[in-house]
């Protein structure tokens, strides 16, 4: 019979336990504040000029191949990006790393994982973060003529209307 | 030969994500293909900002007109976990069941697609017309076609009565008949195997590295899918065969959703014929606590992601989405390389990602800057004629 935690299903055995402990015995020094914050679920942190290495570290050393998602988040006084590795038995591995808002800049990890390749463009569109040496830094989501140094998902960033357009939140 | 660039799209208003390829050919042969989906960003993300949940669920579900259930769910379940929500199992099953007859009317409407771009336009009438029963269903559980509007924060907003659940079996039970006919089909039928087999290789090793989820992933032989790896819903408790390819190629991808159709089938049939009883929501509070969450869901055509952060109000921080043709885009930018002209269509629709349909193309040649106009319907006659002519296709 499954067992149930705080709202969320619980099918097989949850092993992101054991992920945890095994990356904090063997890692426990590259990673700020590893903890499980759902069945399935883990977080951490990782400061900007360790991401990379981590991230390799987890996908040679723990199998973890799948890169799930790349997510930016304006946190107020810092930009987020939050890199979500798919681990053993359907964990999700959270690591984020906080980036100063004048300066919101983070290696690429196109080298060792092609499949960001896509996601970080996106973040870099939406939220204004530099990816350093991503191969290939154009815009992907907003329309050609979307005016430079603008990042609607920037929280200080509003919609205006134009002239004959309608401009809502 | 000069290398030719040929773009293709960018869009048309009744699909979700329009796209534009910029193909570079010599000769027949694609050397290299970039896209640009520029075209259409609604900032569904930054509108979920500024609502209330309740209202945001219902922006959410418009980000797709096929998988809207998915979104829906996924969505839902993220905050109710953040708020510490159980949905009712009763609840969880009918998400379930909703999610389920996505996924075939999906894979069906998906199979017709298909059947149109390489000229096998009986397949497609079969399956759009299979495919209604589904629709049906869905319009009898939910009252709508589309956008079906099953989810509220806490379980779903409509029971099934004793009538309905009857009906519906008997709907899946014929549909099943169907699936097998299809099953057999794609193994025989030489029109599918000359335009699907060996072209858009993909190898395992491949797929893992460019991100591929869903039936682009398991048909080239990747064991993954969300509902049996990280259920949610009623997938812990209900029996799901993973069904993979080892292919690695556009069959594989057909192989692969052909069986899941067959899979859909039984998963619906069994919630159908064992639903719990008892409520179908519980009461959600107004607000979230301060939190994030990663949510997961198996949508037709792969893992979709939504990352949540709240903030202890009744409005979520960040929704930030990730959707499965995303993921899959870069897949379809190396399986092409070295194909022919002839096999866009099917590459492309192979991963299943809402366009494949009617888009303006552009030939330019880079030698002369002499440029021709094409419709996506020209270029899939023009693969149908090319296969007809090399293969002898009827």
């Amino acid at each position: 019979m499954a067992e149930r935690t705080a709202g969320v299903r619980v099918g097989p055995r949850d092993v992101a336990p054991e992920v945890l402990r095994e990356i904090s015995q063997r890692w426990g020094d590259a990673l700020e504040d590893l903890r499980q914050t759902a069945p399935r679920r883990l977080v951490a942190r990782a400061p900007a000029d360790r991401v990379k290495t981590v991230l390799r570290t987890l996908r040679d050393e723990l199998g973890c191949r799948h890169l799930s998602a790349i997510s930016g988040v304006d946190a107020g006084s810092s930009l987020d990006v939050v890199y979500h590795l798919a681990a053993l038995g359907g964990t999700v591995l959270s690591i984020r790393s906080a980036l100063p808002r004048d300066r919101p800049s983070i290696p690429t990890i196109t080298d060792i994982f092609p499949a960001a390749n896509l996601y970080e463009r996106e973040v870099h569109d939406l939220l204004g973060i530099t990816f350093e040496g991503h191969p290939d830094p154009r815009p992907l989501l907003l329309y050609e003529g979307w005016p430079e140094g603008e990042y609607p998902l920037r929280k200080d960033w509003k919609p205006t209307a134009k002239e004959g357009e309608h401009a809502r939140g | 030969m000069p290398e030719v660039e040929l773009p293709i799209g960018p869009q048309h208003p009744a699909l979700k994500e329009p796209v534009s390829f910029r193909v570079v050919v010599d000769g027949e042969r694609i050397v290299r293909l970039d896209l640009d989906i520029s075209y259409n960003h609604r900032g569904i993300e930054k509108g979920a900002e500024g609502r209330e949940f309740t209202k945001a669920l219902y922006l959410i579900e418009r980000i797709c007109g096929i998988c809207s259930h998915a979104h829906a769910t996924n969505f839902a379940k993220g905050i109710e976990a953040l708020m510490g929500v159980e949905v009712p199992r009763r609840g969880q099953w009918i998400r379930t069941l909703v999610a389920e007859l996505e996924r075939l009317h999906s894979h069906l409407l998906w199979l017709g697609v298909l059947a149109h771009e390489i000229g096998y336009n009986t397949m497609f009438m079969y399956t759009w017309r299979d495919r209604e029963t589904i629709q049906d269903l869905l319009e009898e559980i939910s009252g709508n076609r589309v956008n079906y509007g099953m989810n509220r924060l806490g379980g779903v907003r409509r029971d099934l009565s004793a009538a309905l659940l009857a009906r519906a079996l008997e709907g899946l039970h014929r549909l099943a008949e169907r699936a097998r006919f299809y099953a057999e089909l794609i193994q025989e039928e030489q029109t599918l195997l000359v335009r699907t087999r060996g072209i858009g290789r993909l190898p395992r090793d491949r797929a893992i590295v460019l991100g591929a989820v869903g039936p682009t992933a398991r048909g080239s032989g990747v064991d993954f899918d969300v509902r049996r790896d990280d259920p949610y819903a009623a997938y812990g408790d209900v029996p799901l065969q993973v069904m993979t390819s080892d292919a690695s190629d556009v069959f594989g991808r057909l192989e692969v959703r052909v069986r899941e159709i067959g899979e859909s089938i039984r998963v619906a049939v069994h919630v159908l014929e064992n639903l719990p009883s008892g409520d179908i929501a519980a009461k959600a509070p107004r607000t979230a606590p301060k939190g994030e969450y990663v949510s997961r869901y198996e949508a037709p055509r792969g893992e979709l992601v939504h990352y949540i952060r709240t903030n202890g109000t009744d409005k979520a921080d960040r929704v930030s989405v990730r959707t499965p043709t995303l993921a899959n885009w870069l897949s379809v930018v190396e399986a092409i390389q070295g194909r022919v002209i002839a096999d866009i269509p099917v590459v492309v629709a192979a991963i299943d990602p809402c366009l494949s349909c009617t888009s303006r193309a552009t030939f330019v040649d880079t030698g002369t800057g002499d440029r021709s106009a094409m419709e996506w319907d020209d270029l899939v006659a023009y693969g149908i004629r090319y296969y007809r002519d090399h293969e002898r296709l009827p």
